[in-house]
């Protein structure tokens, strides 16, 4: 357990707390601790957790679009045939080449 | 207000260990052992919170459900329990006179306005500079 989630958990056994049944929540939610986390580190650190925080968002669209691609852009009859591990030099291989645009942007 | 970095060594604690074993519908045997800190004498408000929060995890843990274990096995928690008695004399049939308990000591330790002081320092909190990965985890 790291310091920060021991200090949210004791914040349910401190006294003062002001809302009984419509107050605030008792702890902070993850969002809040993930901001926390984020405003207690130095300005310069927090450019450096920016920049990850962008790649990882890369990444994940890196792995959208190849979904995507999987999705939309390989040949009906092959698709059904092919396997969910193949590489990519094989998606590339079966794309349809409908005037060298994906299907829904042809016509 | 506590200070970010504890004021002890949870490892320096002394533990007491409690086991219990339990036989389930098909006649397995489960074990089931939990270590708890123990408060010294003159113990910090931080050691008090540290080890409330240790026992409500293994309240769970251990499935203790009735006021009298909770309040007799929560005594042992502390060095001396002359104040741990006087304060639990009156509440040990419940879970929710256990709960009262914990409630009423932490009281008597914290500021009316602990909860919104700390949730401000924990919202507001800066790392150390040479605070390590490893020394902000317990």
């Amino acid at each position: 357990m790291t310091l920060i989630r021991f200090y949210n958990s004791i914040l349910e056994v401190l006294p003062g707390y002001p809302g009984a049944a419509n107050g605030p929540a008792r702890t902070l939610s993850n969002y809040e601790l993930k901001f926390a986390l984020f405003e207690a580190l130095p300005q310069s650190y927090q450019k450096t957790f920016r920049l990850a925080g962008f790649k990882l968002s890369v990444e994940s669209l890196a792995d959208m679009e190849a979904y995507f691609e999987d999705q939309y852009m390989l040949d009906p009859a092959v698709a059904g045939q092919q396997s969910n591990n193949r590489g990519r030099e094989q998606r590339t291989l079966n794309r349809v080449t409908i005037g060298g645009r994906p299907p829904f942007l042809s016509k | 207000m506590i200070p970010f970095q504890l004021d002890f060594n949870p490892k320096d604690l002394t533990k007491v260990k409690y086991s219990q074993s339990q036989v389930d519908n098909n006649g397995v045997t489960n074990k089931t052992s939990v270590e708890l800190p123990v408060i010294p004498m003159n113990g910090s408000k931080s050691m008090l919170l540290h080890v409330i929060e240790k026992f409500q995890r293994a309240i769970n843990h251990m499935q203790w459900t009735t006021g009298p274990t909770l309040c007799e096995n929560f005594g042992k928690q502390f060095k001396s329990t002359l104040e741990w008695d006087v304060i639990a004399a009156a509440h040990a049939n419940l879970v929710a006179g256990f709960q009262l308990v914990v409630t009423a000591h932490i009281a008597t330790k914290f500021l009316s306005d602990a909860w919104q002081r700390h949730k401000t320092m924990l919202q507001s909190i800066k790392k150390p500079f040479k605070l390590s990965p490893t020394e902000r985890s317990l």
